[in-house]
Protein backbone atom coordinates (compact mmCIF):
# COMPACT_ATOMS: atom_id res chain seq x y z
CA UNK A 1 0.00 0.00 0.00
CA UNK A 2 1.49 3.13 -0.70
CA UNK A 3 2.87 5.69 1.73
CA UNK A 4 6.09 6.90 3.51
CA UNK A 5 9.24 5.26 2.96
CA UNK A 6 11.83 7.55 4.83
CA UNK A 7 11.34 10.75 6.17
CA UNK A 8 13.14 12.92 8.01
CA UNK A 9 13.15 16.91 9.15
CA UNK A 10 15.04 19.95 9.80
CA UNK A 11 15.02 22.93 12.19
CA UNK A 12 17.11 26.10 11.85
CA UNK A 13 19.85 26.55 14.64
CA UNK A 14 18.29 29.63 16.35
CA UNK A 15 16.01 29.62 18.98
CA UNK A 16 14.03 32.52 20.87
CA UNK A 17 12.75 31.65 24.71
CA UNK A 18 8.86 33.17 25.09
CA UNK A 19 10.50 34.77 28.28
CA UNK A 20 12.70 36.82 25.45
CA UNK A 21 8.99 38.23 24.39
CA UNK A 22 7.92 38.26 28.23
CA UNK A 23 10.98 40.45 28.18
CA UNK A 24 10.38 43.07 25.08
CA UNK A 25 6.69 43.23 25.51
CA UNK A 26 5.71 42.59 29.12
CA UNK A 27 3.88 39.54 27.70
CA UNK A 28 3.92 36.08 25.46
CA UNK A 29 1.09 35.82 23.24
CA UNK A 30 1.85 32.12 22.64
CA UNK A 31 0.47 30.39 25.79
CA UNK A 32 2.23 27.41 26.76
CA UNK A 33 5.05 27.97 24.09
CA UNK A 34 8.50 27.23 25.32
CA UNK A 35 10.54 28.42 22.92
CA UNK A 36 10.57 28.52 19.51
CA UNK A 37 12.97 27.66 15.92
CA UNK A 38 13.09 30.78 13.61
CA UNK A 39 15.11 31.33 10.47
CA UNK A 40 19.16 32.84 10.39
CA UNK A 41 19.29 35.73 7.73
CA UNK A 42 20.46 33.05 5.48
CA UNK A 43 17.57 30.47 5.50
CA UNK A 44 14.14 30.08 4.23
CA UNK A 45 11.50 27.79 3.56
CA UNK A 46 13.74 26.43 0.78
CA UNK A 47 16.86 25.91 2.63
CA UNK A 48 15.19 24.03 5.37
CA UNK A 49 13.73 22.05 2.91
CA UNK A 50 16.83 20.62 1.48
CA UNK A 51 18.17 20.15 4.22
CA UNK A 52 15.19 17.84 5.13
CA UNK A 53 15.16 16.14 1.80
CA UNK A 54 18.80 15.18 1.97
CA UNK A 55 18.73 13.83 5.30
CA UNK A 56 15.42 11.77 4.16
CA UNK A 57 16.63 10.65 0.93
CA UNK A 58 20.11 9.58 2.83
CA UNK A 59 17.88 7.66 5.47
CA UNK A 60 16.38 5.87 2.66
CA UNK A 61 19.60 5.29 1.28
CA UNK A 62 20.41 4.01 -2.66
CA UNK A 63 20.07 5.77 -5.79
CA UNK A 64 16.45 6.53 -5.83
CA UNK A 65 14.69 7.92 -8.65
CA UNK A 66 12.29 10.93 -7.83
CA UNK A 67 9.04 10.97 -9.79
CA UNK A 68 7.33 13.67 -8.46
CA UNK A 69 8.07 16.52 -6.11
CA UNK A 70 5.48 18.07 -4.05
CA UNK A 71 6.55 21.13 -1.71
CA UNK A 72 3.57 22.21 1.08
CA UNK A 73 4.56 26.21 1.80
CA UNK A 74 3.10 29.45 2.71
CA UNK A 75 6.29 31.50 2.52
CA UNK A 76 7.93 30.48 -1.12
CA UNK A 77 10.71 33.03 -1.80
CA UNK A 78 9.24 33.91 -5.50
CA UNK A 79 5.17 34.47 -5.88
CA UNK A 80 6.27 34.08 -9.96
CA UNK A 81 9.16 31.00 -10.51
CA UNK A 82 8.97 28.17 -9.20
CA UNK A 83 10.70 28.48 -5.69
CA UNK A 84 10.52 24.62 -5.60
CA UNK A 85 12.21 24.21 -8.62
CA UNK A 86 15.60 25.08 -6.46
CA UNK A 87 15.35 22.16 -4.51
CA UNK A 88 15.40 19.85 -7.27
CA UNK A 89 18.72 21.39 -7.80
CA UNK A 90 20.02 21.05 -5.09
CA UNK A 91 19.07 17.22 -4.71
CA UNK A 92 19.43 15.32 -8.04
CA UNK A 93 21.00 15.34 -11.46
CA UNK A 94 17.97 14.39 -13.42
CA UNK A 95 15.27 16.96 -14.19
CA UNK A 96 12.34 14.79 -15.33
CA UNK A 97 10.50 14.63 -12.77
CA UNK A 98 6.98 16.83 -12.09
CA UNK A 99 7.53 19.69 -9.47
CA UNK A 100 4.38 21.19 -7.68
CA UNK A 101 3.88 24.06 -5.07
CA UNK A 102 0.92 23.60 -2.63
CA UNK A 103 0.37 26.94 -0.53
CA UNK A 104 -2.54 29.08 0.58
CA UNK A 105 -2.65 28.03 3.93
CA UNK A 106 -1.15 25.40 7.14
CA UNK A 107 -3.02 22.84 5.37
CA UNK A 108 -0.60 23.17 2.26
CA UNK A 109 2.15 20.84 3.96
CA UNK A 110 -0.18 17.75 4.46
CA UNK A 111 -1.83 18.34 1.21
CA UNK A 112 1.60 17.83 -0.01
CA UNK A 113 1.88 14.64 1.41
CA UNK A 114 -1.42 13.50 0.17
CA UNK A 115 -0.75 14.43 -3.38
CA UNK A 116 2.46 12.48 -3.52
CA UNK A 117 1.27 9.37 -2.30
CA UNK A 118 -1.26 9.43 -4.47
CA UNK A 119 0.60 10.46 -7.52
CA UNK A 120 2.65 7.31 -6.69
CA UNK A 121 -0.68 5.14 -6.19
CA UNK A 122 -2.07 6.05 -9.32
CA UNK A 123 1.42 4.54 -10.72
CA UNK A 124 2.19 8.25 -12.24
CA UNK A 125 5.63 7.23 -10.82
CA UNK A 126 7.20 4.81 -8.28
CA UNK A 127 8.66 7.58 -5.87
CA UNK A 128 7.92 11.25 -4.70
CA UNK A 129 9.29 13.38 -2.52
CA UNK A 130 6.23 15.02 -0.24
CA UNK A 131 8.15 18.13 1.66
CA UNK A 132 6.62 20.09 4.29
CA UNK A 133 8.95 23.73 4.88
CA UNK A 134 7.72 26.93 6.35
CA UNK A 135 8.98 29.99 7.60
CA UNK A 136 5.85 32.58 8.78
CA UNK A 137 5.83 35.95 9.40
CA UNK A 138 4.06 38.39 11.04
CA UNK A 139 4.25 42.15 12.19
CA UNK A 140 6.59 42.41 15.10
CA UNK A 141 3.25 44.54 16.84
CA UNK A 142 1.15 41.32 16.62
CA UNK A 143 0.69 39.47 19.18
CA UNK A 144 -0.59 36.16 17.14
CA UNK A 145 3.59 36.69 15.36
CA UNK A 146 5.32 35.49 18.90
CA UNK A 147 4.22 31.61 18.27
CA UNK A 148 5.68 32.05 14.32
CA UNK A 149 8.82 29.91 13.51
CA UNK A 150 10.20 27.48 10.77
CA UNK A 151 10.59 23.52 10.14
CA UNK A 152 10.63 21.24 7.31
CA UNK A 153 10.11 17.66 6.80
CA UNK A 154 10.66 15.56 3.59
CA UNK A 155 9.05 12.42 3.25
CA UNK A 156 9.98 9.79 0.50
CA UNK A 157 6.74 8.07 -0.87
CA UNK A 158 6.28 5.19 -2.55
CA UNK A 159 4.68 2.24 -3.58
CA UNK A 160 5.01 0.08 -0.70
CA UNK A 161 4.78 2.51 2.18
CA UNK A 162 6.62 -0.01 4.76
CA UNK A 163 7.35 2.85 7.14
CA UNK A 164 3.51 4.19 7.34
CA UNK A 165 0.57 3.42 4.76
CA UNK A 166 -2.00 6.21 3.81
CA UNK A 167 -5.06 4.34 4.67
CA UNK A 168 -7.26 6.87 4.15
CA UNK A 169 -7.33 11.04 3.98
CA UNK A 170 -10.52 13.27 4.98
CA UNK A 171 -10.85 17.11 3.89
CA UNK A 172 -12.80 19.98 4.93
CA UNK A 173 -12.99 23.27 3.44
CA UNK A 174 -14.23 25.94 5.36
CA UNK A 175 -13.88 30.02 4.24
CA UNK A 176 -12.91 32.06 7.36
CA UNK A 177 -12.47 35.35 7.58
CA UNK A 178 -10.07 37.55 9.32
CA UNK A 179 -8.09 35.23 10.56
CA UNK A 180 -4.27 33.95 9.55
CA UNK A 181 -4.54 35.84 5.68
CA UNK A 182 -2.66 37.34 3.25
CA UNK A 183 -2.97 39.47 0.38
CA UNK A 184 -1.15 39.19 -2.68
CA UNK A 185 2.46 40.70 -2.40
CA UNK A 186 2.02 40.89 1.38
CA UNK A 187 5.34 39.26 3.38
CA UNK A 188 3.39 38.78 6.88
CA UNK A 189 0.37 37.37 7.81
CA UNK A 190 -2.41 39.36 9.05
CA UNK A 191 -4.60 38.19 11.73
CA UNK A 192 -7.45 40.48 13.11
CA UNK A 193 -7.63 38.41 16.31
CA UNK A 194 -11.72 38.27 16.81
CA UNK A 195 -11.37 34.67 18.35
CA UNK A 196 -13.58 33.25 16.01
CA UNK A 197 -12.00 29.71 17.15
CA UNK A 198 -12.51 28.98 13.34
CA UNK A 199 -8.76 26.35 13.59
CA UNK A 200 -11.45 24.89 16.81
CA UNK A 201 -14.55 24.28 14.62
CA UNK A 202 -12.20 23.31 11.11
CA UNK A 203 -10.82 20.17 13.54
CA UNK A 204 -14.47 19.68 14.77
CA UNK A 205 -15.57 19.31 11.22
CA UNK A 206 -13.02 17.02 10.57
CA UNK A 207 -13.90 15.13 13.52
CA UNK A 208 -17.15 14.02 12.00
CA UNK A 209 -16.62 13.75 8.38
CA UNK A 210 -13.49 11.06 9.49
CA UNK A 211 -16.00 9.57 12.11
CA UNK A 212 -18.14 8.26 9.62
CA UNK A 213 -15.24 6.33 8.00
CA UNK A 214 -14.66 2.58 10.14
CA UNK A 215 -11.05 2.54 9.77
CA UNK A 216 -11.02 5.89 11.73
CA UNK A 217 -12.45 4.31 15.09
CA UNK A 218 -8.96 3.40 16.94
CA UNK A 219 -6.24 5.83 16.24
CA UNK A 220 -3.71 5.93 18.51
CA UNK A 221 -1.52 9.02 17.80
CA UNK A 222 -2.56 12.63 16.46
CA UNK A 223 -0.24 14.62 14.33
CA UNK A 224 -1.32 18.14 14.41
CA UNK A 225 1.28 20.50 15.41
CA UNK A 226 -1.36 22.49 17.18
CA UNK A 227 -0.85 25.31 19.46
CA UNK A 228 -1.65 24.48 23.54
CA UNK A 229 -5.25 25.45 23.18
CA UNK A 230 -6.02 23.49 19.92
CA UNK A 231 -4.01 20.53 20.81
CA UNK A 232 -5.75 20.24 24.51
CA UNK A 233 -9.48 19.94 22.70
CA UNK A 234 -8.06 18.04 19.61
CA UNK A 235 -8.37 14.11 20.68
CA UNK A 236 -12.21 14.75 22.31
CA UNK A 237 -12.97 16.97 18.80
CA UNK A 238 -11.86 14.04 16.55
CA UNK A 239 -13.87 11.71 18.85
CA UNK A 240 -10.38 9.90 20.23
CA UNK A 241 -10.42 11.23 23.65
CA UNK A 242 -7.43 8.91 24.32
CA UNK A 243 -5.48 9.24 21.86
CA UNK A 244 -1.96 10.76 22.34
CA UNK A 245 -1.63 14.32 20.68
CA UNK A 246 1.77 15.79 19.90
CA UNK A 247 3.29 18.46 21.10
CA UNK A 248 6.20 19.76 18.77
CA UNK A 249 4.19 23.56 18.96
CA UNK A 250 5.52 24.25 22.43
CA UNK A 251 9.16 23.55 21.50
CA UNK A 252 9.49 24.88 17.70
CA UNK A 253 6.61 27.56 17.65
CA UNK A 254 3.93 27.77 14.75
CA UNK A 255 5.69 26.72 11.35
CA UNK A 256 2.22 27.53 9.40
CA UNK A 257 2.25 24.00 6.76
CA UNK A 258 5.23 22.30 8.23
CA UNK A 259 3.77 22.28 11.42
CA UNK A 260 1.78 18.99 11.12
CA UNK A 261 4.03 17.03 9.07
CA UNK A 262 7.29 17.47 11.58
CA UNK A 263 4.65 16.55 14.08
CA UNK A 264 4.31 13.73 12.04
CA UNK A 265 7.90 12.43 11.98
CA UNK A 266 8.36 13.23 15.76
CA UNK A 267 5.05 11.04 16.22
CA UNK A 268 7.01 8.36 13.62
CA UNK A 269 10.10 8.70 15.70
CA UNK A 270 8.11 7.52 19.01
CA UNK A 271 5.32 5.19 17.41
CA UNK A 272 5.34 1.13 16.78
CA UNK A 273 3.85 -1.38 14.25
CA UNK A 274 0.32 -1.46 13.34
CA UNK A 275 -0.43 1.61 15.65
CA UNK A 276 -2.12 4.14 13.91
CA UNK A 277 -1.77 7.56 13.18
CA UNK A 278 -3.82 10.65 12.13
CA UNK A 279 -1.74 13.51 10.20
CA UNK A 280 -4.06 17.06 10.26
CA UNK A 281 -3.29 20.31 9.25
CA UNK A 282 -5.65 23.51 10.04
CA UNK A 283 -6.73 25.99 8.92
CA UNK A 284 -9.32 27.29 7.07
CA UNK A 285 -10.29 23.99 7.24
CA UNK A 286 -8.48 20.68 7.27
CA UNK A 287 -6.57 17.89 5.29
CA UNK A 288 -5.85 14.91 7.53
CA UNK A 289 -4.23 11.72 6.96
CA UNK A 290 -4.59 8.63 8.14
CA UNK A 291 -1.07 5.77 8.52
CA UNK A 292 -1.05 2.50 9.48
CA UNK A 293 2.81 2.40 11.23
CA UNK A 294 4.70 -0.63 9.57
CA UNK A 295 7.48 -2.87 10.55
CA UNK A 296 9.95 -0.96 7.83
CA UNK A 297 9.56 1.97 10.68
CA UNK A 298 11.89 0.56 13.15
CA UNK A 299 14.70 -0.02 10.81
CA UNK A 300 14.34 3.20 9.35
CA UNK A 301 14.58 4.67 13.11
CA UNK A 302 18.54 3.26 13.11
CA UNK A 303 19.61 6.13 10.82
CA UNK A 304 19.99 9.44 11.24
CA UNK A 305 19.09 12.41 14.09
CA UNK A 306 15.93 12.27 16.29
CA UNK A 307 13.22 14.81 16.13
CA UNK A 308 13.42 15.14 19.90
CA UNK A 309 17.17 15.79 19.56
CA UNK A 310 16.75 18.72 16.65
CA UNK A 311 14.22 20.28 19.18
CA UNK A 312 16.53 20.07 22.00
CA UNK A 313 19.35 21.36 19.81
CA UNK A 314 19.96 25.00 18.93
CA UNK A 315 21.06 28.52 19.77
CA UNK A 316 19.00 30.58 22.42
CA UNK A 317 19.13 34.39 20.87
CA UNK A 318 17.75 37.81 22.29
CA UNK A 319 14.90 39.47 20.53
CA UNK A 320 16.87 41.84 18.65
CA UNK A 321 18.83 39.60 17.49
CA UNK A 322 15.82 37.99 16.33
CA UNK A 323 14.25 40.80 14.88
CA UNK A 324 17.68 41.41 12.57
CA UNK A 325 17.55 38.41 11.71
CA UNK A 326 14.41 38.56 10.14
CA UNK A 327 14.99 41.67 8.73
CA UNK A 328 12.90 43.28 10.40
CA UNK A 329 15.43 46.20 11.94
CA UNK A 330 17.00 46.15 8.21
CA UNK A 331 15.92 49.80 5.97
CA UNK A 332 16.76 47.98 2.98
CA UNK A 333 14.37 45.38 3.20
CA UNK A 334 11.73 47.08 4.72
CA UNK A 335 11.31 44.28 7.39
CA UNK A 336 10.84 41.77 4.95
CA UNK A 337 13.21 39.30 3.32
CA UNK B 1 34.17 46.16 -2.68
CA UNK B 2 31.87 44.08 -4.87
CA UNK B 3 32.54 40.21 -6.02
CA UNK B 4 29.43 40.81 -8.89
CA UNK B 5 29.15 37.28 -10.70
CA UNK B 6 26.82 37.82 -13.82
CA UNK B 7 22.91 35.94 -12.96
CA UNK B 8 24.07 34.19 -16.66
CA UNK B 9 27.07 32.74 -15.25
CA UNK B 10 25.50 32.24 -11.68
CA UNK B 11 23.21 29.98 -13.55
CA UNK B 12 25.64 28.27 -15.93
CA UNK B 13 27.01 26.02 -12.87
CA UNK B 14 24.17 26.10 -10.49
CA UNK B 15 24.29 22.40 -10.47
CA UNK B 16 27.75 22.30 -9.03
CA UNK B 17 27.14 25.32 -6.57
CA UNK B 18 24.34 23.43 -5.11
CA UNK B 19 25.46 20.05 -5.27
CA UNK B 20 29.10 20.36 -4.96
CA UNK B 21 30.20 18.76 -8.41
CA UNK B 22 33.63 18.81 -9.08
CA UNK B 23 35.39 18.57 -12.20
CA UNK B 24 37.56 15.12 -12.66
CA UNK B 25 40.35 15.60 -15.00
CA UNK B 26 40.11 12.73 -17.48
CA UNK B 27 43.64 12.81 -18.26
CA UNK B 28 45.06 12.60 -14.60
CA UNK B 29 42.18 12.11 -12.04
CA UNK B 30 42.76 15.58 -10.51
CA UNK B 31 39.67 16.81 -8.79
CA UNK B 32 38.65 20.07 -9.11
CA UNK B 33 36.20 22.29 -7.08
CA UNK B 34 35.05 24.84 -8.27
CA UNK B 35 35.45 23.57 -12.09
CA UNK B 36 38.36 25.57 -14.24
CA UNK B 37 38.45 24.74 -17.59
CA UNK B 38 42.17 23.75 -17.40
CA UNK B 39 43.46 21.40 -14.62
CA UNK B 40 45.76 22.68 -12.33
CA UNK B 41 48.10 19.77 -12.44
CA UNK B 42 48.50 18.35 -16.12
CA UNK B 43 47.06 21.33 -18.00
CA UNK B 44 44.29 18.82 -20.06
CA UNK B 45 40.99 20.84 -20.82
CA UNK B 46 38.83 17.26 -20.04
CA UNK B 47 36.78 16.45 -16.88
CA UNK B 48 33.86 14.66 -16.22
CA UNK B 49 31.40 15.51 -13.45
CA UNK B 50 31.99 14.03 -10.06
CA UNK B 51 29.93 14.29 -7.10
CA UNK B 52 31.42 15.25 -3.46
CA UNK B 53 30.01 14.37 -0.62
CA UNK B 54 30.28 17.99 1.26
CA UNK B 55 32.19 16.68 4.07
CA UNK B 56 35.72 18.31 5.16
CA UNK B 57 37.49 20.11 7.74
CA UNK B 58 38.48 23.66 8.21
CA UNK B 59 41.73 24.42 6.54
CA UNK B 60 41.84 28.22 7.58
CA UNK B 61 39.66 30.93 8.30
CA UNK B 62 39.18 34.43 8.45
CA UNK B 63 36.64 37.05 10.33
CA UNK B 64 35.26 39.99 7.81
CA UNK B 65 34.97 42.75 10.31
CA UNK B 66 32.16 45.13 10.33
CA UNK B 67 32.06 46.96 7.17
CA UNK B 68 34.63 44.71 5.54
CA UNK B 69 32.76 42.41 3.32
CA UNK B 70 31.60 42.92 -0.36
CA UNK B 71 28.93 45.23 -0.75
CA UNK B 72 26.56 42.26 -1.69
CA UNK B 73 26.86 41.22 1.92
CA UNK B 74 26.63 45.08 3.54
CA UNK B 75 22.18 44.08 5.08
CA UNK B 76 23.32 40.88 6.16
CA UNK B 77 26.33 42.26 7.87
CA UNK B 78 24.78 45.29 9.25
CA UNK B 79 22.37 42.61 10.93
CA UNK B 80 24.12 39.62 12.25
CA UNK B 81 27.84 40.90 12.52
CA UNK B 82 30.74 39.22 11.47
CA UNK B 83 31.05 37.74 8.20
CA UNK B 84 32.69 34.29 9.07
CA UNK B 85 34.82 33.00 5.47
CA UNK B 86 37.03 29.97 5.28
CA UNK B 87 38.83 27.71 3.35
CA UNK B 88 37.39 23.85 3.31
CA UNK B 89 39.45 20.85 2.64
CA UNK B 90 36.99 18.46 1.43
CA UNK B 91 37.27 14.99 2.40
CA UNK B 92 37.46 13.85 -1.43
CA UNK B 93 40.84 16.78 -1.33
CA UNK B 94 40.13 19.75 -2.86
CA UNK B 95 40.06 23.01 -0.97
CA UNK B 96 37.25 25.80 -1.42
CA UNK B 97 36.57 29.22 -0.10
CA UNK B 98 33.71 29.13 1.11
CA UNK B 99 31.22 31.35 3.52
CA UNK B 100 30.60 29.44 7.29
CA UNK B 101 27.20 29.55 8.89
CA UNK B 102 26.06 28.70 12.00
CA UNK B 103 28.67 29.75 14.35
CA UNK B 104 30.14 32.76 15.94
CA UNK B 105 34.21 33.78 15.48
CA UNK B 106 34.76 31.87 19.43
CA UNK B 107 33.56 28.47 17.50
CA UNK B 108 35.86 28.56 14.55
CA UNK B 109 38.56 25.77 15.03
CA UNK B 110 41.43 24.83 12.29
CA UNK B 111 40.56 20.95 11.88
CA UNK B 112 36.94 21.12 12.73
CA UNK B 113 34.55 18.99 10.98
CA UNK B 114 32.05 20.51 8.42
CA UNK B 115 29.31 20.17 6.02
CA UNK B 116 28.09 21.50 3.28
CA UNK B 117 24.14 23.37 3.12
CA UNK B 118 22.30 25.15 0.97
CA UNK B 119 21.80 28.76 1.97
CA UNK B 120 20.66 32.06 0.55
CA UNK B 121 24.03 33.94 0.09
CA UNK B 122 22.90 36.96 -0.78
CA UNK B 123 20.07 38.78 -2.80
CA UNK B 124 20.81 40.99 -5.98
CA UNK B 125 19.06 41.75 -8.55
CA UNK B 126 15.85 40.87 -7.32
CA UNK B 127 16.92 37.43 -7.89
CA UNK B 128 18.18 35.21 -4.18
CA UNK B 129 21.33 33.42 -4.93
CA UNK B 130 21.35 30.04 -3.15
CA UNK B 131 24.95 28.34 -2.36
CA UNK B 132 27.07 26.02 -0.54
CA UNK B 133 28.28 27.29 3.43
CA UNK B 134 29.76 25.19 5.78
CA UNK B 135 28.35 24.55 9.05
CA UNK B 136 29.67 22.26 12.23
CA UNK B 137 28.98 18.39 10.99
CA UNK B 138 26.80 16.83 12.99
Amino acid sequence: MAGIESYATALPTLRIPASAYVAAWGSCGARGMKQKAFCAYDEDAITLAIEASRAALDRFGGDVHIDALFLGVTTPPYDEKPSAATIPTALFAHADLRVTEIAGSPQAGVQALVSAIEFCAAKKGRYALAIAADAPEGPPDGSFEHALGAAAASFVVGPDGDVAALLDSYAVTRETFGARFRRHGDGAISDLELRTRDSQASLQALGRIAQKDKGFDKVKRVALGADAALMRGAGRALGQPDAIVDETWSRIGDAGAASAPFALAAMLDEARANETVLCAGIGAGATAALFRVGKGLSRMRRKGEKVADQMEAGRTVDYIAYLKHRRVLSSRTGGHG
Amino acid sequence: MTSYISLPMYAANIDERLRIIAGKCQSCGTLAYPQRPVCMKCGADKFTDTKLSGEGTLYTFSVVAGGGAPSEFDDEQTMTGDVLCGVVELKEGPRVMARLADMEPGDLAIGMKLRAVVRRLYDQEGILRYGAKFVPAK
